[in-house]
């Protein structure tokens, strides 16, 4: 390869005022944002429809109180997990999730990483949308604004709507995110608090005393799926958190935010949905609102909803769109060019094919454990172990044959191995579709296997293979 | 061989953090405190009275 083959070189000139819309590192004046900042950005992320779902599918296993301990405890295992894969490398040196996995997969191993953030963001970005549009179109029947024969295309419309306003609003880069997010955080706190009081206090007695759809018969088993859920549905996090937490200053700033700001809400805001599978048989707000609190209070459940999608939806497409910038080629492309890769797919998705995504909830929280709990493993083992929390920032974006990160044609064979052993444990330990497992599922769940399997694959690989080779910069 | 033809940009971006890098910490122990703290201690105490 010659000296001229690489990535950034031919990017587009950027001023400070746009270094947020780059994928290169942001320097200490540009990593602004405070705890609270971040905390609020963070929470306004993790709060979506997709907690409901969470909560529902806890619910078809565990009842309420063991519910919420698995699901809390399984999300802030996950949101360890993911915390310490990318917030020491994105907050020490400015980068986002994409660019700190270059050290572990190679110059052009990461683009392994692209395309896991791509497949995951696109589909966790269309279910939240499509979830958009059908709120509304509830809400416009509601309301009486449409009548249900003619509500088929209000939420292909609502989608593409909102596809456009994301676009509008992210065109000002991620400060625009910063400062959409402080009103939703009052909406998102106010009215989620609110609906989990309406729902214990009307309907305690069938939440407090229902049995689980699918419960096993083994509480042991039942209680580390739920675990497992949380783990898997905070892994998700990989992608989106690396472009928030790099506004930071440092990691004191942004690790109490990322555990608490990011983790902690998703089982808080999932027991609406616990609660409503076990008292109602449908975690979706929007279908038992209107009954238990009338047209008014349905009304606003569905603004709720509709504000809490939005903004995570905002924040996927935003981190999506930087990561887009490492791909050979993208990185010519203008801001607005990037946001329309991410933001495309997505609108095609929800207004053509909605039920395509929205069916498939599991697949997608499979798709997210198999590959993500590895990664995170991987990136652990190597920042936090081989390199003792130190990289090359020039060899990040230098993809020349001599670069440290260059390893075998820019790929880490240790994190390749290390990727296909975690993806063959978690499919042995669990099947992802059926969940019929194989043990020590019931007492370890299937990810953290998978991600200890991963990290020593890469550990033993790294010794043995990369540095005898004298590459990789160790 | 190594790339010596990155933006300015970008030049002037990985020069300043490389200078900040030398005096700059990675985790401290106050933030293995908070990781460990909410990603460990929290789950186990979760889980038991989950459990219980």
């Amino acid at each position: 390869m010659s000296a001229t083959d690489t990535t950034p070189t031919s990017g587009p000139s950027i001023d400070q005022s746009q270094a947020d819309e780059t994928n290169w590192p942001l320097l200490a004046s540009e990593r602004t944002w405070s705890g609270g900042q971040l905390f609020v950005v963070l929470m306004v992320t993790a709060c979506a429809t997709w907690c409901f779902i969470i909560g529902e599918y806890v619910g078809y296993y565990l009842g309420f109180k063991p519910g919420i301990a698995a699901m809390t405890a399984g999300s802030m295992i996950g949101m360890l997990l993911v915390a310490l894969a990318v917030l020491p490398a994105a907050t020490r040196y400015g980068i986002d999730s994409i660019v700190s996995a270059r050290p572990q997969f190679g110059s052009r191993g990461w683009l392994i990483t692209v395309a896991l953030q791509y497949v995951s963001i696109i589909g966790w970005n269309s279910l939240l949308l499509i979830f958009f549009g059908k709120s509304v179109t509830q809400l416009f029947l509601v309301l009486g604004v449409v009548d249900e024969a003619n509500s088929g295309m209000v939420g292909p419309i609502a989608t593409l709507v909102a596809c456009g306003v994301v676009f509008a609003i992210l065109n000002g880069g991620v400060q625009a995110i910063s400062k959409v997010a402080f009103p939703l955080f009052f909406c998102i706190i106010g009215v989620g608090a609110w609906m989990v009081y309406l729902l214990l206090t009307n309907e305690w007695q069938a939440v407090s005393t229902t049995t689980p759809a699918y419960a096993s018969g083994d509480f042991q088993w039942d209680y580390i799926t739920g675990v497992e859920i949380g783990i898997v549905s905070l892994l998700s996090w990989w992608p989106y958190i690396g472009a928030m937490i790099r506004v930071a200053p440092n990691s004191s700033t942004a690790a109490a935010p990322s555990m608490l700001g990011m983790g902690l809400p998703v089982p808080l805001l999932s027991i609406v949905g616990l609660a409503a599978i076990l008292a109602i048989g449908a975690s979706d707000p929007s279908s038992w609102m209107v009954a238990l609190g009338g047209t008014f209070y349905g009304a606003i459940a569905l603004v709720f909803v509709i504000a809490a999608n939005f903004g995570t939806a905002m924040t996927g497409v935003y981190a999506t769109t930087v990561g887009l910038r490492s791909v050979p080629g993208f990185d010519r492309l203008p801001w607005k060019a990037l946001l329309l890769f991410a933001i495309v797919p997505v609108a095609f998705m929800g207004a053509v094919v909605p039920n395509a995504v929205f069916d498939n909830f599991g697949v997608l929280l499979a798709f997210t454990g198999v590959f993500f709990a590895p990664l995170c493993a991987i990136q652990i083992v190597d920042f936090l172990i081989l390199r003792r929390q130190v990289l090359n920032v020039r060899a990040l974006y230098d993809n020349a044959e001599g670069s440290d990160y260059h390893y075998w044609g820019g790929f880490n064979p240790a994190a390749i191995l290390a990727m296909l052993a975690g993806f063959g444990t978690y499919l042995y330990l669990l099947n992802p579709i059926s969940y019929a497992s194989r043990s020590p599922y019931e007492i370890l769940t299937a990810s953290l296997p998978t991600a200890l399997v991963g990290g020593v694959v890469y550990l033993i690989a790294t010794y043995a293979i990369v540095k005898p080779a004298g590459k990789g910069g160790y | 061989m190594t790339d010596t033809n990155l933006p300015p940009e970008l030049e002037r971006r990985i020069a300043e953090i490389e200078t900040q890098d030398s005096t700059a910490r990675g985790l401290t122990g106050a933030d293995w405190l908070v990781l460990l703290g909410t990603g460990v201690a929290l789950p186990i105490l979760v889980l038991i009275w989950g459990a219980m």
